[in-house]
């Protein structure tokens, strides 16, 4: 993808001001959306027909109005690798966050969906999935974080390092954690390499890797 | 008193035969288990076998001989009520020469006592004129067995409709709890397709309103205002919603509501084992709704550091909830959240333990049948 050109999108959603609003949100913010679609089948085909950079899709749509957009992005995410996808739902439970990383948290989001209104947030959650980033919500992740447990290594954390923690189950690079905490890269690695060796984990180079092992590490 | 099923017989070869072996009759009567007596012809007894005396509770035949049969023996209804003489049926072959087979009636002991009695009674030739021959059998033990008996299908039919209108209630009680959890699913879809998209809208234009405000401030603090106040409308609705029926039940099933329900709880609780599903929907629900509610009691009531889950299934299903609280937790009648708890299990066929010893925590057993598949 050239750096220079638009990032390329198709929008799943089943009501129509909801649907008129993110792709309103989308192209006031520069991005091209190449199709629209308003159940889950009509976004295989239209994902198919346009091959775009991100797909961005409601959880709930038609047929059943379950979970078929997920569904219908996991199918996407597999016919086309490298494919962005960014779910919104209106869904706080980490699990259908946690079913979308499984299969390797690079290039997916899931975003509640009055984040559409945030630009930043959003828009950044886009751009992050369209390079192959991930971005998960940052209240779904603080959810998983605050988790009431029993004796657990995260009693052990800085209230820092848990905000450390929390910023890169989002997604987010030690940069744009430096950049988020207004403090220096070095900083931040340091937090992180404290983290990790509390919680026993093994430091991985990728952010996407990373964002996996933390998340399945809250989801225990 | 109504009268006596009877039947009637007019032939009289007992006559004949007695009147063969007149002297022998004594000895022949003595040796036989039946219980015999001979009533002569103005109504007294004039003979009885050891057989009826000890029936009747007479020590020997001179305590009863001479005395009047029917006013001795058989004087009153078993209702307590009097039995004239005119009316016995036992005596009337003295005067009509026809045989009596009476299937029930009663008899009255020397001591007052009576006891039921199968007799014949057949008219009999003697010296001065026609007496009568009866011969009866004891049929208290028959009776008994006979009522027993009927009172053991009573009984049983008894037990089979207190049963069959303790299915009933369970089933009504169980449309009425799978009626509410539905309405739940409806008004949590309700919700979703309308309020909380309406609402969704109304966040994301204010959201633009905010980005594209002019450079004037005036009134960007209303807006601000209002989006604060929509999005934590917004929150209240999205947490209802999840709190009312949460579409990960139908979803992703009873084991991933559960693990939901944990994480959003504000003790730890820790799923020891979940169904890995196959349960029918109604029923997923109201066991999500039944951990969901023992949880909430544990929130409540327990003052608990912490909670476990077990769902484990064998030939039926049991659902544990413990916790480490104070305990003392009783079902009582103010309608507290173990009511509740407990008629959702009634509801499904199935029985809810508690064990709260004071101090020691409080855990839930509830067990119920498995689905038919």
């Amino acid at each position: 993808m050239p750096s220079s050109a638009p990032i390329r999108i198709v929008v799943g959603e089943d009501q129509p001001i909801v649907r008129e609003g993110i792709v309103r949100v989308l192209e006031e913010a520069g991005f091209d959306v190449v199709g629209v679609a308003a159940d889950a089948e009509d976004l295989v085909r239209k994902a198919r027909a346009h091959r775009p950079d991100v797909v961005v899709t409601d959880i709930q749509m038609p047929p059943t109005s379950s979970d078929d957009g997920l569904r219908a992005a996991n199918q996407i995410r597999s016919e086309q690798s490298g494919i962005g996808i960014l779910v919104l739902s209106q869904y706080l439970e980490s699990r259908y966050a946690l079913e979308l990383v499984s299969e390797g948290a690079d290039g997916v989001g899931y975003l509640l969906k009055d984040r559409v209104g945030d630009l930043d947030l959003f828009t950044e959650a886009v751009r992050r999935v369209a390079a192959g980033g991930s971005a998960l919500d940052p209240q779904v992740v603080q959810t998983m974080v605050d988790r009431p447990r029993v004796e657990s290594p995260l009693d052990e954390l800085t209230p820092r390092e848990r905000e450390v923690l929390a910023l890169m189950a989002q997604g987010r690079s030690n940069q744009a954690i430096a950049d988020h905490l207004v403090v220096t890269v070095a900083a931040i690695e340091r937090h992180v390499t404290s983290i990790f060796s509390k919680l026993e984990l093994h430091q991985s180079p990728e952010d996407h890797r990373r964002v996996l092992a933390v998340l399945t590490y809250l989801d225990e | 008193m109504p009268p006596y099923p009877m039947e009637t017989r007019t032939d009289t070869g007992l006559q004949d035969t007695v009147a063969g072996i007149d002297s022998l009759l004594p000895a022949i009567l003595d040796c036989v288990a039946q219980p015999v007596w001979v009533v002569d012809p103005t109504g007294a007894i004039s003979f009885a076998n050891p057989a009826a005396l000890e029936e009747l509770g007479y020590p020997t035949l001179a305590s009863l001989r001479g005395k009047p049969s029917h006013e001795t023996i058989h004087y009153r209804h078993p209702d307590g009520s009097p039995f004239p003489v005119e009316e016995c049926p036992m005596l009337r072959p003295r005067t009509t020469g026809e045989t009596i087979s009476m299937e029930e009636d009663w008899f009255f002991r020397r001591d007052g006592t009576m006891f039921p009695v199968s007799y014949w009674s057949a008219p009999i030739d003697m010296p001065d004129g026609r007496g009568a021959v009866v011969a009866f059998t004891n049929i208290e033990e028959r009776r008994r067995a006979e009522e027993e008996r009927i009172a053991r299908l009573e009984a049983e039919r008894e037990r089979e409709i207190a049963h069959a209108r303790a299915d009933e209630l369970a089933a009504a009680r169980r449309r009425v709890i799978e009626a509410a959890d539905q309405e739940r699913r409806r008004v949590t879809r309700d919700l979703h397709d309308g309020a909380q998209q309406e609402l969704l809208n109304v966040v994301l234009n204010l959201k633009r309103a905010q980005r594209l405000r002019p450079d004037a401030q005036l009134g960007t603090d209303s807006v601000d205002a209002a989006l604060d106040a929509a999005e934590r409308a917004l929150e209240s609705l999205r947490q209802l919603a999840a709190g009312m029926h949460p579409a990960i039940l139908s979803n992703r099933g009873l084991g991933a509501a559960l693990e939901a329900l944990a994480s959003r709880m504000p003790l730890p609780v820790r799923m020891l084992e979940l169904p890995d599903g196959g349960m029918p929907e109604e029923m997923e629900a109201s066991l999500y709704f039944f951990v969901s509610e023992a949880l909430t009691n544990v929130v409540k009531h327990a003052a608990a550091t912490q909670a476990t889950v077990r769902i484990t299934s064998d030939d039926r299903l049991v659902i544990e909830v413990a916790d480490d609280g104070i305990g003392g937790a009783e079902i009582d009648a103010s309608g507290s959240g173990l009511t509740s708890l407990a008629d959702r299990i009634a509801a499904l066929d199935g029985e809810l333990q508690i064990e709260s010893p004071s101090g020691n925590g409080t855990r839930l057993v509830a067990q119920v049948p498995l689905p038919t598949v």
